[in-house]
């Protein structure tokens, strides 16, 4: 038996399939939709721990040790445990007589192997409330427009700076022509109070021997002011 | 570089007004600065704050000459390679001579048309190679900021739209409105690979990890994006 990841506050299912690789997948699926997990290889072991924490769902294999034991399972469960379980049964026989006997001895769904995530959504979806399960967690929304400024700040390095602007270096790729903020202490040293302007990306090239990005960012050229400032400091590094 | 952009700016010495004027018009009217200086004292004091890309100097001034200018100047190490120019009435050759003993880079004699200056003081503007660069003894750590958008969002997931493509397993702080409503804000952003590096209108999207999101927060943000479409 394994216990895949517990959390008491997700909704937990039960698996029981003797193929430890579905048993695996089926998990890590169900935790995409933020349901939690434990399977069961064992019948027995299974049964049991149905009889000691009920699940809010559960899934059977029809096919267990090649033989149709599945079936014996799904009929032990509607009369031992009842019929408020969501029991969905997985098989990989395509044919519809396996598929309605499941059903006709008390199945609320089947899942057909192989199966995707979109294919099991669809099949538990109707068990569960839309506060219990978001059967979209696995899928990214779409911002709503008004929410999706935003603004990213990250360590960089200064390697040099010129009359035009400064000599970034860091490992992202910054496109061209976006303007950039930087807080540097050399730039509010430079400017005499802290350096709030933006510079402006004009290159990115990847230096290959550090893997590193090289950028070079200008300063804003209507601001005579701050190039002149640049151009002293700049005269009094080099010459000191 | 665009260095085009930016504007040179030329210190003129010369102690007629009536001439600072008529250069001030045709340099400002093509976007070069001009800084204006009657005596060398003048000149000296302003070039403590000041740095001009180029000098243009007459010869004769009140009590002193352009040559002491020259001079000074080229024994101060931030204002040696800057170039300079003579404008004046002076025609003598042992003037030109001297001019040139002392590195100045053209002689023009008064009167001239302002075209003709013009054309030389864009020459030694361009030609000039004295762009100040300074390497950073040890390279200086500082933060990097820009724009961005968060375009899509599921729990413990993200995709920022933006002009950079972050490398993987880079940590981002990300200042939005939307991550302060969902009281996720001060959450580890790190970059993954899942769905990165894919470009539309020029702007890569980035995949980010919300590391560290508890169930409360995990609830909210399943509750939000819900009401998304």
């Amino acid at each position: 038996m394994e216990i895949a990841s517990k959390n008491g506050k997700r909704p937990l299912a039960y698996i029981m399939d003797d193929d430890e690789m579905i048993c695996r997948g089926l998990s890590a699926f169900l935790n995409e939709l933020g349901i939690d997990s434990q399977f069961f290889l064992e019948p027995e072991l299974f049964l049991n721990a149905l009889k000691e924490l009920k699940p809010r769902i559960c899934f059977v294999d029809i096919n267990i040790k090649e033989s149709d034991l599945g079936y014996t399972i799904v009929q032990a469960i509607r009369s031992q445990i009842g019929f408020d379980l969501p029991l969905v049964v997985i098989s990989a026989r395509s044919d519809s007589h396996s598929v309605s006997h499941a059903l006709e001895l008390g199945a609320n769904n089947y899942l057909v192997k192989p199966f995707d995530l979109r294919a099991l959504e669809s099949k538990i979806e109707p068990f569960f409330d839309g506060n219990e399960m978001d059967g979209n967690a696995h899928r990214f929304k779409k911002v709503p427009e008004e929410s999706e400024d935003a603004r990213i700040s990250f360590e960089y390095e200064v390697d040099s700076i010129n009359e035009y602007g400064v000599n970034l270096r860091g490992k992202h790729l910054i496109g061209k022509d976006i303007w950039v903020r930087v807080s540097s202490d050399t730039l509010n040293k430079i400017n005499g109070e802290e350096f709030t302007g933006s510079l402006k990306v004009v290159r990115s090239e990847l230096e290959p021997e550090s893997g590193d990005f090289i950028t070079f960012a200008e300063f804003d050229a209507e601001n005579e002011n701050l190039a002149n400032k640049v151009r002293n400091w700049l005269s009094k590094q080099i010459n000191s | 570089m665009n260095a085009k952009s930016f504007k040179k700016r030329v210190m003129l010495i010369d102690d007629d007004v009536a001439i600072q004027n008529i250069i001030r018009k045709v340099l400002v009217n093509v976007g070069i600065g001009l800084i204006t200086a009657e005596s060398l004292e003048e000149a000296f004091k302003l070039l403590e704050n000041d740095l001009p890309h180029l000098f243009i100097i007459d010869i004769n001034l009140k009590g002193e000459n352009g040559f002491e200018f020259l001079q000074i100047k080229n024994g101060n190490p931030a204002l040696k390679n800057i170039p300079s120019m003579i404008f004046t009435g002076e025609d003598d050759r042992r003037y030109i001579h001297m001019a040139s003993t002392l590195g100045v880079k053209d002689y023009i004699v008064k009167p001239v048309n302002v075209s003709v200056l013009l054309q030389k003081v864009r020459k030694l503007l361009t030609s000039s190679k004295d762009m100040l660069e300074f390497k950073l003894p040890v390279r200086e750590k500082v933060t990097v900021s820009l724009p961005v958008h968060i375009t899509q969002m599921k729990e413990g997931r993200l995709i920022l739209h933006a002009s950079v493509l972050f490398r993987q397993k880079s940590i981002l702080n990300i200042d939005s409105t939307l991550l302060r409503e969902l009281e996720i804000e001060d959450l580890v952003y790190r970059t993954v690979p899942d769905r990165s590096g894919s470009m539309q209108d020029g702007k890569f999207y980035n995949c980010v990890a919300i590391n560290g999101l508890d169930e409360p927060k995990r609830k909210n943000i399943r509750k939000v994006t819900r009401t998304w479409k």
